[in-house]
């Protein structure tokens, strides 16, 4: 039997706060509870079912939704109380895939290509106009395909049980990866050369943009903490430019 | 009492960073020119949003890494330069936006600190959480969980007004006449950082030829709009 649509958007509104008791013990764990406490808390079994439900668990919050569904499903079939060592090893088998997944995808990928999209939009324009244009459409981009997403977590998860991770052998998941890394270079490119115009009509300012750029790729590469990379960058584009001045000048 | 806003809207932040949803209004492009314009100075909220935003897409909150909190310094930063740009100005106050960044950047990796502290606190009201749950008590259940909400939020709230507090001792020292129009490139410079943080982001060989593409585009692009 499935989830009811008024049910799993109940799930989809408190997996919203799994994140809220996380902690280095068992990370996502109560957050789990907290997302499928209403299922939990009534009859005989409550007890087992609290302690499968809230061990330690960890997945990226978007993702995680399809362990939430399969977990229900599984807790509501017994399968905790039957076999509590494999199910315990089941949840522990299920961080790897659905963290890796929703890190590379999410993380890596969907929000630095939505943000940086509108950072393009807003370095062609920079005007609080073009904000308010840029602002609500960024958020949605962002929100609605991870909303649908959480959505069919719950119900794939719920639908499928034990053989959850079944979901992530689907080919649009492996492909799209690489399909949102394609269009993220084509605007990390198009940002990079625009970004090289709005240094201003200074040409000093181009100089600037370019020492900050090859520094930061340098610091970066070489894994030199982020902080000390950007202020190293900042500080050589900031006085390199007058010492070489002040140096031409004196010739 | 301006502090108080500006840390009410830092928890609001530091809340939808980790803890809650991840809408992404924490995000330095929009929660610092919200600020902008709820405290009249837009375009420098403007500035620190596209800035930071680029510069912090680069950390990621995978797990239990320590991240910096680069959204509630992102914030504080634009506060903090908004309060002390005189009005009306015939240009950005260079040397109070540096100030700022620098104050913001200082906030972002506390920010990373509290964050692992609370998360270590958490701990213990987890057991609370599920004891509570094996006892069916859900009014505690409910009560212990939106209490470690107010933790977050507490911890948002209280670096956010440190640094502010702290940020408003220090800038309130920093001359702001004449406007170190030679520090007009830390816009660049914030933005070339910010690029070369994007760009190997995506960057692989695969993508190369796309990237080079988009780039002459958009230079030679540039060269015809000049």
């Amino acid at each position: 039997m499935a989830l009811k649509t008024g049910e799993i958007l109940r799930i989809v509104w408190r997996s919203l706060f799994l994140q809220v008791p996380l902690n280095y013990r068992t990370m996502q764990g109560s957050g789990y509870l907290f997302a499928i406490w209403p299922w939990l808390k009534k009859g005989d079994k409550r007890i087992s079912r609290v302690r499968a439900a809230s061990g330690y668990m960890n997945a990226h919050p978007v993702t995680a939704t399809l362990a939430i569904g399969a977990l229900l499903k599984r807790l509501q079939t017994d399968d905790a109380e039957r076999d509590p060592m494999s199910f315990s090893l089941w949840k522990n088998m299920l961080c790897g895939p659905l963290g890796m997944t929703g890190d590379s995808l999410i993380w890596d990928r969907w929000k630095p290509l939505v943000f940086s999209l509108g950072v393009l939009v807003l370095v062609c324009s920079p005007t609080i106009a073009t904000w308010w244009i840029v602002a609500p459409g960024v958020l949605l981009i962002y929100n609605i395909p991870l909303f649908i997403t959480r959505f069919w977590g719950i119900r794939a998860g719920y639908l499928r049980g034990e053989r959850v991770l079944d979901t992530l052998n689907l080919p649009a998941v492996a492909a799209l990866p690489r399909k949102l890394g394609f269009i993220g270079s084509l605007i990390a490119g198009a940002l990079c050369g625009l970004s090289l115009f709005r240094a201003d009509d200074n040409p000093l300012h181009g100089v600037q943009f370019l020492i900050a750029f090859f520094a930061t790729c340098i610091g970066i590469r070489k894994n030199v903490p982020v902080v000390w990379v950007l202020l190293a960058a900042v500080g050589l584009a900031l006085l390199l430019p007058y010492f070489g001045s002040e140096i031409i000048q004196r010739r | 009492m301006s502090w108080i806003w500006v840390a009410l809207v830092g928890a609001v932040v530091y809340l939808d960073t980790t803890a809650i949803a991840q809408l992404m209004i924490c995000q330095p492009l929009i929660a610092c020119p919200l600020w902008g314009i709820i405290a009249g100075r837009p375009e420098i909220g403007l500035f620190f949003g596209i800035t930071f935003q680029l510069i912090w897409l680069g950390s990621l909150p995978v797990g239990a890494s320590k991240f910096p909190e680069g959204n509630v310094g992102a914030l504080i930063a634009a506060a903090l330069a908004i309060r002390f740009t005189p009005d009306p100005i015939s240009g950005f106050p260079w040397l109070i936006l540096l100030a700022a960044a620098l104050i913001g950047i200082a906030a972002a990796y506390a920010g990373s600190e509290v964050t692992a502290l609370i998360r270590k606190s958490l701990a213990r009201v987890s057991d609370r959480l599920i004891a509570a749950a094996e006892a069916g008590r859900s009014a505690r259940f409910n009560l212990l969980f939106f209490g470690a909400i107010g933790v977050h939020a507490l911890a948002g709230f209280l670096l956010t007004a440190i640094f502010y507090f702290t940020g408003s001792l220090l800038l309130a020292r920093v001359p702001q006449e004449p406007f170190f129009d030679s520090l007009s490139g830390l816009w660049p410079a914030l933005l070339g950082a910010g690029a070369a943080v994007i760009a190997l982001r995506f960057l692989r060989k695969t993508n190369l030829v796309w990237f080079l593409i988009a780039l002459v585009l958009s230079i030679g692009g540039g060269f015809l709009w000049l």
